[in-house]
Formats: structure tokens, sequence, C-alpha cells
């Protein structure tokens, strides 16, 4: 026995010692687990600590039927017209209003309050003005085929072909516009409301698209 | 301590039940609640509803109910209007075309409602009106320990077909102290889908 192992040992030795035994007695998963942490803070600097990057969003094309929160949403045609009367005009003088057509239905198994819609759909590059505070305007929605407002909620198993509006700036000239539809996801139980089985509105894009817009007299 | 424990020992104190009070009935019926006496007068089918402005076309077709409401001890909205059909779905009254989505009940004197649904195929064979004072929204809460009138709307599956092929259109009316006009006319051909 050498000089060495025969030294006893100091209460720092102990604890290496036992740090080392609890380190080797643990299942593989628990040491896979560790190391991976570790390499996230050693990464961290470099940015390992940041989330992944986002799915990138749909393209919204005519065919393709989307789920915009509980409605099912397909995207149709985009136009500009100088007024949609007796449904809508628009706002101020000169002005004209951003339509976009496309077939809305509600394919659950409760009514859905139109607005889980509306909220989510923005158009930039359209001429259209921000809402008073500032965010992005949403649309007022009207039946096609007979020029009523459609507020309140949808219910199931109807489908109905929607006229989403939005006021236009005069002197908008461009022939493409931006359509942007949020996210929303469904929460079950919301500890921080009353509010449960609702559709929570999201920051990040549902879908994407730029799409052409005809313009109508 | 012997009478506490005994209660405390066999009576479910930890179960709340939060359940309705379900009143059943019938078309033609007056239904007694805690908060009103309800009846459904009439059922009807509706390809369009009009007003002097407008004319509403569905995306199925509208269900119209002809409901008196009598109020008991105050005035009060009653906002709880679903239509049940026999797989449990719940539909909502329209906002479009011109009927109550709400019925404003007065003490004492009948109130006069149309309320109509724009609803599929499906929703016509067997549906129920479920009456009462807060709306049901997802999950009845807001109805929990209240009473509910649960009215069978009697259509069965040959009136539900006729029904789903109607060409009528109605006068769309809200909260009345006379009851609604029920002629029908044909159907503006602007609204027909």
């Amino acid at each position: 026995m050498s000089e060495a192992e025969e030294r006893p040992r100091g209460r720092a030795g102990r604890l290496t010692s036992a740090a080392t035994t609890f380190v080797v007695k643990r299942p593989r998963s628990q040491k896979l687990g560790a190391l991976a942490g570790v390499a996230l803070l050693v990464t961290a600097p470099f940015g390992g600590l940041r989330s992944a990057a986002d799915v990138p969003p749909e393209h919204v094309s005519v065919d393709k039927p989307l789920m915009v929160g509980p409605f099912r949403f397909t995207f149709v045609k985009a136009v500009t017209v100088s007024d949609l009367e007796p449904a809508a005009k628009p706002s101020v003088e000169g002005g004209r209003l951003f339509v976009i057509e496309a077939r809305v239905s509600n394919p659950g198994e409760r009514p859905e309050p139109v607005i889980e819609l509306t909220r989510a759909l923005t158009v930039q590059d359209a001429g259209v003005a921000p809402d008073t505070d500032g965010s992005a305007a949403t649309p007022d929605m009207y039946d096609v085929d007979d020029s009523t407002t459609l507020s309140g909620s949808i219910n199931p198993g109807v489908s109905y072909l929607v006229a989403l509006v939005w006021d236009q700036q005069p002197g908008w000239t461009g022939d493409h516009a931006r359509l942007r539809i949020a996210r929303q996801e469904y929460r079950d139980k919301d500890p921080l409301t009353l509010d449960d089985h609702t559709w929570w509105l999201m920051d990040d894009a549902l879908a994407t698209a730029t799409v052409p817009v005809e313009v109508k007299k | 301590m012997g009478v506490g424990r005994l209660i405390s020992d066999h009576i479910p104190l930890d179960h709340v039940d939060a359940a309705s009070f379900v009143h059943r009935g019938d078309v033609g019926e007056r239904v007694r609640l805690r908060f009103a006496d309800v009846t459904v007068t009439d059922v009807r089918a509706a390809r369009a509803l009009t007003t002097h402005t407008t004319a509403a076309a569905p995306a199925g077709v509208f269900l119209v109910l002809a409901v008196t409401a009598v109020g008991r001890g105050s005035d009060q909205n009653y906002v709880g209007l679903d239509l049940v059909d026999p797989a449990g779905i719940h539909y909502v009254p329209t906002v479009r075309g011109g009927c109550a989505t709400a019925i404003k009940g007065r003490a004492g004197v009948p109130s006069y409602a149309l309320i109509c649904y724009d609803v599929p195929r499906q929703a016509l064979e067997g549906a129920h009106l479920q009456f009462s004072l807060a709306p049901y929204d997802n999950d009845g809460a807001f109805q929990r320990r209240d009473d509910v009138a649960d009215i069978d709307l009697g259509i069965h599956a040959a009136e539900a077909a006729r029904m789903w092929r109607t060409n009528d259109s109605y006068k769309a009316s809200m909260t009345e102290l006379t009851p609604p006009d029920l002629t029908p006319s044909p159907a503006p051909k602007a609204v027909s889908r």
C-alpha cells in the first residue's frame, strides 16, 4: 500500500468521491440528459438557449382550405372596389374598400364567434390604415349572397361565401397585397381566466401570402 | 359529535351538483320556469327573412320559432335560446335577417318574439329549444342550478324533409307586444343561393 493510499481523505476528497459514485450509478438516460444540459449551457453564449426557428407559415392558395381557429377558410380572390352598397361603403371620400372573398365554414360541433376568424386576418401593402390604437386593422365580414353582416356566431355545419372588408385609403395603386393569418391555439382549460374551451390568438403566423388584387370600378 | 360524524361519513360532501333544473314541454304547451312562463307557439322553415330594408338568405335553412314568454318577478332578458339536435349539437339564433337573438321579458306581460336559426339539414329532425335566462355558452356553466325549458319542436323525418325544401319567406320580428305575422310569401329571387 502506497503512502498516498494510506493518507486519510480530507472533506473535499470525500465529497468528490461521493459525487463520482453518484454519477456513475445514474442510469444512462439521466447521464445523457445531464450531458445535453451541460452542452446547452456551454453553447448558450453562441445561441444554444435560443428557441428553434419557427416553422415557415403556410402559403395561402385558392384551392387549399386552411383551419383558422375553428373555421375552415378557403381564399377565393382579392379585389378593390369603390363600394359594396348596401353592405358597406368607404369611410372617407375618395377611399375604396379592400375585399378578400373567401369560403368559410364551421366544421365543428358548436357555434363559433366570427371574431375568431376576423381577428386573425390582416393585410399589408393594401393601403389599409391601422386601427386607432396602431394595431393592424381587422375586417368586417358580409355574406356575399345577401349582403347581410355576418357577426355573432356561425353554427356548425353551415358554409358561407363571405366578403372580408377593409377600408382602403385614397390613392392606393398597387396590384398585389400581402395577407397574413395569425395562428390560434385551442385551450381546453385556461387557469388564468374563467373562459375554458376557447381559442387563443397567438403572435405567430399560420399563413401568409402575396395575392393579386383585381381592381373593380 | 356523533351526529356530525354520521353526516360527514354518510353524505357525499365533496359532491356538488351543478345540473340545471330541466322542465320539458312540447309546441303549444306552456312551460313554467322560475323566471318566466314560455311557450313555443309555431315552428316554420324559411328560405328568406325580410325586413323593410333587407332580405337574408340562409346557408342551410332558417328554422323560425314563434315564442311567447311571460316574465315572473321582474323584467329580464332571456338569452339562452339554443336549438339542440338529437346528437346534442347546439345552434344559436342568427343575427342576420332581423329576428330576436334574446327575448326582452316583461313581468306579467306576454312578450312575442321570432327566433331564427340558420341550420344545416341534420339539425331539423328531432330538434329541441332550450330556453333559459343565461346563455349555454360552451358548457352550460352559466345555467347551472337554474331552470331550463327543454321544448320538443315536434319535427319528424317527413316534416324535416319538407322544411328543407321550403321556398317560403317570413317577415322578421324581434320582441313585440303583439304576436308576429306568420303569413308566408315566396322567397325573393335575389337571395336564393
